[in-house]
């Protein structure tokens, strides 16, 4: 499944990966239930390691990392594993989401 | 032009309007290219600052109270430090709040306090970008508001003031 806006783009439509591109900065934590479902789905399908390219998402604010650290927390409950594919050249998820490995021991960052 | 002080005020009114909520976004765009036109690297300085200045905006918009009146973004940059100052008006008992949750959260050393922040009642969305601010970017938070005189609840001016040091927004850039 594939969400499509004007700002960002979050594709599913492969088994165990998910790209999230563009900008989310979306007004709550709860406006990030409907796009954040792809995530959600996928990790309960997922059969290994669930991919999140991130790479081309330029900004997410404090309300789209709460609801990301809290899908992390979900993939906890469930003893699914989750790497984070981040861009170093982006400072917000080069320097920020290190901190997620503190919810999940099996929450793995690659950044390229 | 890079050693040079760089400043600015913007005013404007905290308008609930979730439909119009892409402005706050593209008003930290403008505000990001404008406090740093002429630094490298640009873009990874620019991401930082319309980063924080986003949150602010949006700040602002959720917990501002007296809607119509103005309130006030100001930046300053030199060759050392970035300040960001935010102006609004705050019901007394959210600074209270706000300024706990802040302390609360500088002193988070466990793994479980810190998965607390995420689920606080009241600025649960903002816990991780505080954490990160002073912790990833050892970024300082200051409140400072009007006296409350009365012992009720009331409106007071505050100021948050965000500051940041440039070598922090670049280190890892640089390296």
């Amino acid at each position: 499944m594939i969400i499509k806006t004007e700002d960002y783009i979050i594709d599913s439509s492969s088994l165990n990966k998910i790209t999230i591109s563009g900008s989310m900065r979306l007004p709550s934590p709860l406006s990030y239930d409907q796009p954040f479902s792809l995530i959600k789905n996928a990790l309960e399908e997922s059969t290994d390691i669930l991919n999140i390219d991130i790479t081309e998402l330029e900004y997410l604010n404090s309300s789209g990392i709460t609801s990301l650290a809290r899908m992390i927390i979900q993939a906890r409950k469930d003893d699914k594993s989750i790497k984070l594919i981040i861009n170093k050249n982006i400072p917000w998820q080069n320097k920020t989401l290190s901190s997620l490995q503190n919810l999940w021991e099996k929450l793995y960052i690659e950044s390229n | 032009m890079t050693n040079q002080n760089i400043n600015f005020d913007i005013n404007f009114l905290p308008i609930d309007i979730i439909s119009s909520w892409k402005r706050a976004s593209l008003s930290s765009a403008f505000c990001s290219n404008l406090l740093n036109s002429n630094e490298t690297p640009q873009h990874y300085i620019n991401n930082t600052l319309s980063t924080i200045i986003n949150e602010c905006l949006e700040f602002s918009i959720k917990h501002g109270v007296k809607k119509t009146e103005q309130y006030s973004l100001s930046c300053f940059k030199d060759s050392k430090q970035t300040t960001i100052e935010l102006s609004l008006y705050l019901i007394s008992h959210q600074i209270n709040l706000l300024k706990n949750y802040i302390k609360k959260i500088k002193l988070i050393k466990k793994n479980n306090e810190f998965e607390n922040i995420l689920f606080a009642k009241e600025f649960s969305e903002l816990g991780y970008a505080i954490y990160s601010l002073t912790k990833d970017y050892k970024g300082k938070i200051n409140i400072e508001n009007q006296k409350n005189k009365e012992k009720t609840s009331s409106i007071l001016k505050t100021r948050i003031i965000i500051k940041l040091n440039n070598k922090d927004m670049t280190h890892d850039y640089q390296n």
